[in-house]
């Protein structure tokens, strides 16, 4: 007898969770999507993978990455921007959303988002050929100051891309024209790098996983790094600052956003999960492996850094010629 | 449908001229005389090239009317055909969201089906029907394509 | 051979193999689908990597990609959707051999020679990876230049009919290539105003709409002659030897060019089974015969593009540059399972390179039982009537066309390059070289473009460095004999012409 009432209960009480559940979890309640503007097997599809791996797990609904690659990030972006507001759809955006607008690749900007959470920041390193002669950057420096315009070149990723414009903002940071460093875009930093190294070019500026593999080989050596701290897995490569008295940092970030005007139910859940996902062990264990910087900031920290590195990216942009 | 090698090479000429007109618009890379304009307006000159050895090849064979409609256009049934099958197509692309996949595809292949077998609009709708929803599955379950889903979002698996 | 040995035991664990048949099904799957690449096997194989060992992740990305390479063929050859990139070279002459009933023939040159390009490949990497890997870090914009351009010669080999026709062709996949954000400058070309054209016309829809829809459309404007093949399909296996001993010194070539091609950072197997099909056609006794449905293509092609398939692993681990897409998508596994590419992978690891190798190798022996299974079971589509069979082709092209950047956009590539490769079909230009054109276009502007501005606008920069200058030399060669070539032939065609007019 007891233990029918028990299981009376049992099934009642199972009976009412569900019910009530089923009311408060409105959402999610089927699968989301999160859209990814680079391609598969990158930095950016790999942490959204992750992301959505452990989003999964926490909200019980299939949360699917999708590549939607192409125009230097710009059909990705607006695929976020202009998809329904309900929270099925959100996805990743990255540092190039406060740089194509002003090379007028797209309207877009970061108040086209609804910002969810920013959890990494990679800033790049100069990088030069093993065998040059450039020990420090100081004498890197000296001698870019002494060279003609035009007549050194660097290369780490396309025209207008964030490494582009980070040596330009080191460049004017230290009194120089923007463009005084001639660039030669590549396809990505890897191919830039493969160019340093068969000698094409002189300097390389891109984010130190990236030139991890090629600086443990011996074949290039990283003279400075554009932060405001040293990064832990290179100790002996300074700031900027304390290389050469640069004041410039710059960073490229990933972030997740949705469309503008989420509504407060879906940002209710997505907030908070994405800040305890940052501080899961696999997520910290999955960046610490790849080399990706932890930041992380909630959706107003997020809004601010955005608008104030978009300013700054504008007067860079503007002067290595890119802003229209 | 075969066009005439000499209106050919005329309508390769003047879209080579467009090509080059749009490109010298584009802006030179900054600090150099060349840039993204350089690529197209090269081709642009091969392509009229190529266009006006057409033309002088066409005129001087002159060994045909200027188009030659092919066969099927005599065929009322297979322009019906063709129009289907483009506007089908067309009509996928546009509703693709809306709709979703498996009621579009079905839709167009049951058509195509039995228009091109000549009837047996049931057998052919049957056939439509389980080949897509194969195609549906193989897709979205295990190549993980996004497949839209459309109205029928949540009532098939 | 210590390293050699510790890799292969790594391999031949009973739990790995069984892995490596998985994921060896899995790729003929995926491979087979039209629209659907082995770097997509490759990304759909990542989430189940992360739960493996090393040596397992790795052996069942390399199986995959080894047999989807291959089963690229299959719908390539019945159907004339190339099912991945690497198949479009020769799919003209696949199908050709299929229509004239000679379908169990072309796959099993398929299937006999991928296998075979595929073992040598992994020996000659086995034996020379790092040398191979220096040499390939050697190679800047300039030479890359030379290199593309020289594989667009491939283009005046592999056309046929009109030489202006041709050329034509050529440029019109140049011209596609060019739309989108240009990558040296970031500017927007002939995108007239679409965000979605300024990610460019994608080459997987633009392929499948060239052959397949073009294909469709010229069924359903022929006249549909009920040309069911009844007969009985044969052994794959037959001829096979006879073949191999036939061509010995194409696939000999095919294979170390195709290792060759795929050791180069941005040159994957699409590329190698281009060149090596022009040069078979190029060295052939009988070139008329090309593009009519000939087997001498398909086996140098085929044997080619699965022998790049390792090539491109090399600078991979040893320098953390990824040979192509598939690498790219391999280093960031390899980061994940805490092993960072690079020289201290060969130092520290060596025996993980060699399991590479030794997969590769064991992933093509274990293709010849399952791709002889797979056309088993694929050969059953010619069974079905046209009239079936065309409405569903029609279907599947619009899904692939739309896997690859999931945008319906791509279905609306897909259909307006076919009407495109329909007309000119009709009208006697070959598509292949469009093709051609497409897959070359970026390779041969950008590094132009990033050449003339190392060089300050000196063409005379062209030629300063070594490997640069010689790679210069032979392609301006092969250019001026091709082009004065073509233009005797022209000379000669329209001689007897002029005194008959």
């Amino acid at each position: 007898m007891n233990r029918r009432i028990l299981m009376g209960a049992l099934l009642a009480g199972a009976v009412a969770m569900g019910f009530t559940a089923a009311a408060e979890a409105a959402y999610p309640e089927r699968p989301i999507t999160v859209v990814v503007p680079w391609g598969a097997g990158g930095g950016t599809d790999a942490t959204a993978r992750i992301v959505a791996s452990l989003m999964e797990k926490e909200l019980g609904v299939p949360v699917n990455v999708v590549n939607r690659t192409g125009g230097s990030g710009v059909v990705g972006h607006s695929a976020i921007a202009t998809a329904e507001p309900d929270g099925y759809t959100i996805g990743m955006i990255t540092v190039e959303i406060g740089m194509m607008h002003w090379q007028g690749l797209t309207d877009l900007n970061w108040e086209s988002y609804t910002p969810l959470a920013l959890y990494n920041e990679d800033p790049p390193g100069v990088n030069v050929r093993a065998d040059s002669k450039w020990q420090t950057l100081a004498e890197l420096m000296e001698d870019i100051k002494a060279a003609p315009p035009g007549a050194m070149k660097a290369s780490g990723t396309g025209q207008g891309g964030i490494w582009h414009v980070a040596l330009g903002g080191m460049l004017q940071a230290a009194g120089l024209a923007a463009d005084h460093v001639q660039w030669v875009p590549s396809q990505g930093a890897a191919p830039g790098l493969q160019d340093l190294v068969a000698g094409g070019i002189d300097l390389v500026t891109c984010s130190v996983p990236e030139a991890k593999a090629l600086i443990d080989a011996g074949k290039v050596r990283s003279l400075a790094v554009m932060s405001a701290e040293r990064n832990p897995a290179f100790p002996d490569v300074p700031t900027l600052k304390e290389a050469a008295g640069i004041e410039f940092t710059v960073g490229a970030w990933r972030g997740l956003a949705g469309p503008k005007g989420l509504p407060e139910e879906v940002t209710g859940v997505l907030v908070p999960l994405l800040e305890k996902i940052h501080g899961m062990d696999e997520f910290k264990e999955f960046m610490n492996q790849r080399g990706f910087g932890m930041v992380y900031k909630p959706p107003a920290e997020f809004a601010a850094f955005m608008a104030e590195r978009d300013a700054a990216f504008g007067g860079i942009m503007k002067g290595l010629g890119l802003a229209q | 449908m075969r066009v005439n090698d000499a209106l050919l090479g005329l309508v390769l000429i003047l879209g080579a001229a467009a090509v080059a007109f749009q490109a010298q618009a584009f802006p030179d890379l900054p600090g150099q005389g060349f840039g993204p304009s350089l690529m197209p307006t090269l081709i642009a000159a091969g392509l009229a090239g190529c266009g006006a050895a057409l033309v002088v090849g066409g005129l001087r064979r002159r060994d045909g009317p200027w188009i030659t409609p092919g066969a099927w256009t005599r065929r009322p049934g297979q322009i019906l055909d063709v129009a289907l099958v483009l506007g089908g197509m067309v009509a996928v692309i546009l509703l693709w969201q809306r709709l979703g996949f498996v009621i579009l595809a079905t839709g167009l292949t049951g058509l195509l089906i039995s228009r091109f077998r000549g009837g047996h609009v049931v057998g052919s709708f049957a056939i439509a029907v389980v080949a897509v929803l194969t195609i549906d599955w193989a897709f979205r379950h295990l190549l993980l394509v996004p497949l839209p889903q459309g109205p029928l979002t949540g009532l098939y698996w | 051979m210590d390293a050699l040995l510790a890799g292969a035991a790594l391999v031949l664990a009973p739990d790995n193999l069984l892995v490596m048949l998985l994921a060896g099904a899995f790729g003929l799957f995926v491979g087979g689908m039209p629209g659907l690449t082995a770097t997509m096997a490759t990304a759909l194989l990542v989430p189940v990597t992360f739960f493996m060992p090393p040596v397992p992740a790795i052996s069942a990305i390399v199986t995959a990609t080894a047999m989807a390479i291959f089963a690229g063929d299959l719908p390539g050859a019945l159907l004339r959707i190339p099912g991945t990139p690497a198949s479009a070279a020769y799919v003209e002459d696949a199908f050709r051999m299929t229509q004239k009933g000679e379908a169990e023939t072309v796959l099993g040159a398929g299937l006999v020679f991928s296998v075979i390009g595929g073992l040598v490949g992994a020996v000659i990497l086995a034996l020379l990876a790092p040398t191979l890997a220096e040499f390939a870090l050697g190679f800047s914009s300039f030479e890359y230049f030379w290199l593309a351009l020289f594989g667009l010669s491939c283009a005046v080999f592999i056309s046929t009919g009109s030489p202006a026709k041709g050329l034509v062709s050529v440029l019109i996949g140049l011209l596609l290539a060019t739309v989108g954000i240009d990558t040296t400058a970031g500017h927007p070309r002939f995108t007239f105003g679409s965000v979605e054209l300024l990610g460019g016309v994608s080459f997987i829809p633009a392929m499948i709409g060239i052959f397949a829809i073009s294909e469709v459309l010229r069924w359903v404007t022929g006249p549909r002659a009920a040309a069911h093949i009844t007969r009985q399909f044969g052994n794959v296996f037959r001829g096979q030897w006879a073949l191999f001993r036939r061509y010995k010194v194409n696939v000999a070539r095919s294979a170390v060019v195709g290792t060759g091609i795929g050791v180069l950072p941005g040159a994957g197997a699409d590329i190698a089974a281009w060149v090596t099909y022009a040069l078979a056609k190029r060295f052939s006794k009988e070139p008329e015969k090309f593009g009519t449905g000939h087997v001498e293509g398909v086996v140098d092609a085929g044997t080619a593009n699965n022998a790049s398939l390792g090539g491109a692993w090399v600078p991979a681990m040893v320098f953390g540059i990824p040979g192509d897409s598939i690498t790219a998508i391999v280093i960031g596994v390899l980061y994940m399972k805490n092993m960072n590419p690079g020289p201290t992978l060969m130092l520290n690891q060596p025996e993980l390179l060699y399991a590479v190798f030794v997969t590769f190798f064991v992933a093509n022996l274990l293709l010849l039982p399952l791709g002889w299974v797979a056309i088993k079971l694929y050969r059953r589509i010619l069974e079905v009537p046209r009239e079936v069979l065309m409405p569903i082709i029609l279907v599947f092209c619009m899904v692939g066309a739309f896997a690859i950047n999931n945008s319906v956009f791509g279905i609306g590539i897909m259909l307006v390059l076919g009407v495109l490769g329909w007309f000119m079909e009709e009208n006697g230009f070959p598509v292949a070289p469009a093709i051609l054109g497409l897959v070359l276009g970026e390779l041969i502007e950008h590094n132009f473009i990033t050449s003339m501005i190392k060089a300050d606008g000196r063409l005379l920069g062209f030629f300063e460095r070594p490997v640069a200058a010689v790679l210069g030399v032979v392609t301006l060669l092969v250019w001026t004999w091709v082009v004065v070539g073509k233009v005797r032939q022209v000379w000669q065609d329209s001689g007897p012409r002029r005194s008959a007019a």
